[in-house]
């Protein structure tokens, strides 16, 4: 089954979540089964919505999960049930 | 010079826009909760959606706030003004239930061909301005609408086999369901209680699909 923008949201910041709450982007396009590019335009995308933040640990690139993104987790199943009772 | 035209049997007054105003408050639950959803994706489809509940809002508010005038259950209007509160009250209340609709047919028929969209909408002009009665035309075009609506919503219970997406079917069909009693109100005034009754209940069946997808 195809997933939808909401699942992709949904699978990038569980991964970040269940790495501690930061990732490093090899890790990051792994779990989220996404190509470079795709994950690139998701990522700018949260970052601009601030549910995740660019940070250089030890000289290495990592995405932090931020309480924005980690409320987003949290209330996905809502919004899935939501768009799946609506047919959206 | 409009004619003002009071709906239903004079003890069913104040109900009627009591039950119009329960729609409105669950129509912007839904819309809020949609909002909720397009704040996270940026998807079109989310905005069209909680727009076309907040014009079903707008629509029952305005429904409501004109039957409460009209019946003088807030203020009393002066004779002179009533007119005037009738024809802006009921023609923005059918605008833009027509426009919500329309969007509902769009978005679960998922048409994305803007030329067909277009048409959609073009169709509704001769179908409420050509009409003899604004009511029959404005209750017929709602029930062609929400039954394409309604049978959208069966499919989509069908395939996710969920207990919200089968509140929601029923809802739709019970609002179908009102707009076909709303148009034999002409026979009797009961048909215009019936039809707010099974509205109300309508709305009350998407308010719990609502908090079941809320509470999971």
């Amino acid at each position: 089954m195809k997933r939808t923008k909401l699942d992709i949201v949904y699978d990038m910041l569980r991964a970040i979540e269940d790495k501690g709450g930061r990732i490093i982007p090899t890790h990051l396009l792994y779990k989220s089964n996404l190509s470079h590019q795709r994950m690139k335009l998701y990522l700018d995308e949260l970052k601009q919505k601030s549910m995740i933040q660019e940070a250089r640990e030890n000289g290495k690139l990592v995405y932090k999960l931020t309480d924005d993104g980690r409320k987003f987790v949290q209330n996905y199943k809502q919004m899935k049930e939501f768009t799946q009772a609506f047919g959206l | 010079m409009v004619t003002v035209q009071l709906h239903g049997p004079a003890w069913f007054f104040g109900a009627d826009a009591s039950l119009t105003a329960f729609a409105a408050v669950i129509a912007f639950c839904v819309a809020v909760a949609a909002l909720r959803v397009y704040r996270v994706t940026g998807e079109k489809k989310y905005a069209f959606f909680t727009g076309s509940f907040a014009l079903l809002t707008l629509s029952y508010l305005a429904r409501a706030v004109t039957d409460a005038l009209l019946e003088q259950l807030i203020i009393t209007v002066p004779s002179t003004m009533t007119g005037m509160v009738f024809y802006f009250g009921y023609v923005s209340h059918i605008l833009l239930a027509l426009a919500a609709y329309l969007l509902l047919v769009i978005i679960t028929h998922k048409i994305t061909d803007v030329r067909v969209i277009l048409l959609l909408f073009l169709t509704l002009i001769p179908g409420m301005l050509l009409s003899g009665s604004y009511f029959l035309s404005f209750y017929g075009l709602s029930a062609i609408f929400l039954a394409f609506v309604t049978f959208s919503y069966y499919q989509n219970y069908r395939n996710v086999c969920k207990a919200a997406a089968c509140m929601v079917f029923i809802a739709f069909l019970l609002l179908t369901l009102s707009q076909v009693q709303f148009l034999l109100e002409s026979l009797h005034a009961y048909w215009y209680v019936s039809a707010h009754i099974t509205q109300a209940v309508g709305y009350l069946v998407l308010l719990f699909a609502l908090l079941r997808t809320l509470f999971k």
